[in-house]
């Protein structure tokens, strides 16, 4: 059995980004694998054991509630990142495990120091439809710049979409998201799981090693959800007159 | 349209107009604040439901204004859309407003619930008369305590903390979870006490009265508070308990709500689903799995991911899913394992299929779509748009 540490789901639970959680626990239950979610909410005790961590996305105001028990619990949450634990962690709450949170006033705030990257929250909001290279795609909704550190490699780079760029920078070639280690953070809703799974099944796979569990065969449920995916993926494409040959 | 024109329309309202407005629950207290100033004898002028927008407010006046200019009503409610409001208020300046609360839209337009406080405020900082607010959404009471130099007299209503609690959690929380449960500090002329069904105790300026509610649901209580509160500003002395009851018993759940279609001789409910607490409402409000279901939704969500904070429990299959969101509707059922029987991106071919379905043996068929789908399914079944 694994144990899923969901990081503030009603302060950063707004965008549907639980949809992730629930991707891991059915696919890991249809694959023959308990999972358990432990909800941390603010001022709660941190669980002893967690194999994989999730974050999810909020606004500003929402950010602004979490943060100073999120100070409180960094020490354990860089501890679990160095023992390579898988953190998922989305748009707002990328922002909040990167090294720094720059505002709009232009202060700055440490943030936990999971990913290395830093965030600049500008004015105008990137929304809309995305779809990167390797077959990614998702709705991005978000008002940070995103800067990568130390050649730390992206998710993906845009085919359509602002990505870490934000709004005001290129709708195409853009860097999206980053991979740390066995850690992925990605501005993409859909959510990003559900829409891309086959992240859902890397992170599961490193998440029952650390628990001494395994993944077995699927039921037959994952390629249902996954055909479905597929098709959800296909028609984000479609709308964006993008050939599947450029996402490939 | 001409501004004149507006403002000449309501300018001898002995009342003036009222704008209802926040981010859930606007069209229902409109509706229970009508009812209720006309049980008390007041002749109301108000929009329909939903056309909350300039255009359709400055249409609905134009419909019944006589030739004169004038409307001949003692007082104005209107539904007025968040965003749209202050520049409405330029032309028809509210003398009250009616803040019901705010709560984050992660449909791209409203991410940020100040942003939605800055255009409330602007509108409700015109108001001359009464500002009343909910006294459980702290953006309301900070926006209330900034304009507490103005003109207006505050007032506020209010809901018994147990059954915020016990309430489903947007309604609670609106967009700050973590002060879902502080009691409100904002002294409230209305309370909702208890809650029973379709019936509620709300405390009217110390008074406990019955009242009967459109429909089972919290919100619907919070609604009735907010508007009794209204009136109560506007009535003063005047305000009869009896003629509150009286007026909110006579109000019918809103257009969108579970509204009733009728193709071919056989009813159809359709619901919408504008957000997650409308959705969540609407499918509470469902009897425990419906037999035949349709959903439709299409880019006027740009979105869905939110429907995975949804609790479908109420659905154990879906019939037909439409709309260019189809697959990724499709995908989200599949992770709460509802089968979904046939999946058919066109809105034509989808519809010809569960009309198809013989009557269902209890209840009736079901549609859940988003807004856009519902004017086209309204179309497609031959029903007129009359409230664009």
């Amino acid at each position: 059995m694994i144990t899923i540490l969901h990081l503030y789901p009603r302060e950063l639970g707004i965008n549907g980004d639980v949809g992730n959680v629930m991707a891991l626990v059915k696919r890991a239950q249809w694959r023959g694998m308990s999972a358990r979610v432990v909800d941390h909410e603010v001022g709660a005790a941190l669980p002893e054991t967690v194999h994989l961590v999730h974050i999810g996305s909020g606004p500003v105001s929402a950010q602004e509630l979490v943060r100073k028990d999120l100070d409180r619990i960094a020490p354990r949450l860089r501890e679990w990142a160095v023992a390579d634990v898988p953190f998922l962690a989305i748009a707002g709450g990328w922002q909040l495990l990167g090294r720094e949170l720059i505002h709009q006033d232009g202060s700055r705030t440490s943030g936990v120091g999971i990913f290395p990257s830093t965030a600049r929250l500008v004015s105008e909001r990137a929304v809309g439809e995305v779809v990167g290279e390797a077959d990614i795609a998702g709705f991005e909704n978000h008002g940070a710049v995103t800067t990568l550190l130390e050649d730390a490699a992206p998710l993906t780079r845009t085919v359509h979409g602002h990505g870490n760029a934000a709004g005001s920078g290129p709708k195409r070639g853009a860097q999206e998201g980053v991979v740390a280690g066995a850690s992925i953070a990605t501005n993409l809703h859909g959510p990003f799981l559900p829409m891309n799974p086959r992240f859902a099944d890397v992170l599961l796979e490193r998440a029952a090693l650390l628990a001494g569990d395994s993944l077995g065969n699927d039921d037959g449920r994952c390629e249902m959800a996954d055909g479905y995916a597929a098709r959800s993926r296909r028609a984000i494409r479609d709308r964006l007159g993008i050939s599947p040959a450029s996402v490939r | 349209m001409s501004p004149r024109f507006l403002v000449r329309a309501v300018e001898r309202m002995p009342l003036g107009v009222v704008f209802v407005s926040g981010s859930n629950g606007k069209s229902t207290t409109t509706h229970m604040l009508t009812g209720i100033l006309r049980a008390h004898g007041l002749r109301v002028f108000t929009n329909p439901s939903g056309a909350n927008l300039p255009q359709g407010i400055a249409s609905a006046m134009l419909a019944t204004v006589p030739l004169n200019g004038r409307l001949t009503e003692d007082v104005a409610v209107l539904e007025v859309d968040e965003a749209f409001g202050p520049r409405l208020a330029e032309t028809l300046a509210p003398h009250s407003v009616l803040l019901v609360n705010i709560q984050v839209d992660q449909l791209n337009r409203f991410y940020e619930p100040a942003r939605v406080a800055g255009m409330l405020e602007q509108f409700a900082g015109v108001a001359t008369r009464h500002l009343v607010i909910n006294a459980d959404d702290h953006n309301l009471v900070a926006l209330a305590e900034r304009l507490a130099g103005r003109r207006a007299q505050q007032s506020a209503f209010a809901t018994a903390p147990a059954l915020l609690q016990a309430g489903p959690a947007w309604l609670a929380s609106g967009d700050h979870p973590g002060r879902a449960f502080e009691p409100s500090t904002t002294p409230a002329s209305v309370v909702v006490d208890s809650l029973d069904g379709r019936f509620a105790e709300l405390s009217i300026l110390g008074v406990r009265t019955e009242v009967a509610l459109p429909a089972r649901g919290l919100h619907y209580a919070v609604d009735a508070a907010a508007a009794t509160a209204m009136a109560a500003a506007l009535l003063g002395d005047d305000l009869d308990v009896g003629s509150v009851a009286r007026g909110l018993a006579n109000v019918k759940a809103v257009y969108g709500r579970g509204e009733i279609l009728t193709v071919n001789g056989e009813d159809i409910e359709i619901m919408t689903m504008k957000n997650p607490p409308s959705l969540q409402v609407n499918l509470d409000y469902l009897g425990r799995y419906p037999e035949q279901v349709f959903v439709a939704v299409d880019e006027g969500t740009p979105d869905p991911s939110w429907i995975y904070g949804s609790d479908l429990s109420r659905l154990d299959h879906v019939d037909v899913l439409t709309g260019t969101k189809a697959w990724q509707l499709a995908t989200r059922f599949a992770y709460s394992e509802i089968p979904v029987h046939t999946i058919e991106p066109e809105l034509k071919a989808a519809l010809d299929a569960f009309l198809r379905l013989p009557p269902p043996s209890r209840g009736m068929k079901t549609m859940i779509v988003n807004y856009e789908q519902m004017m086209l399914v309204r179309k497609a079944l031959g029903y007129l748009e009359i409230e664009k």
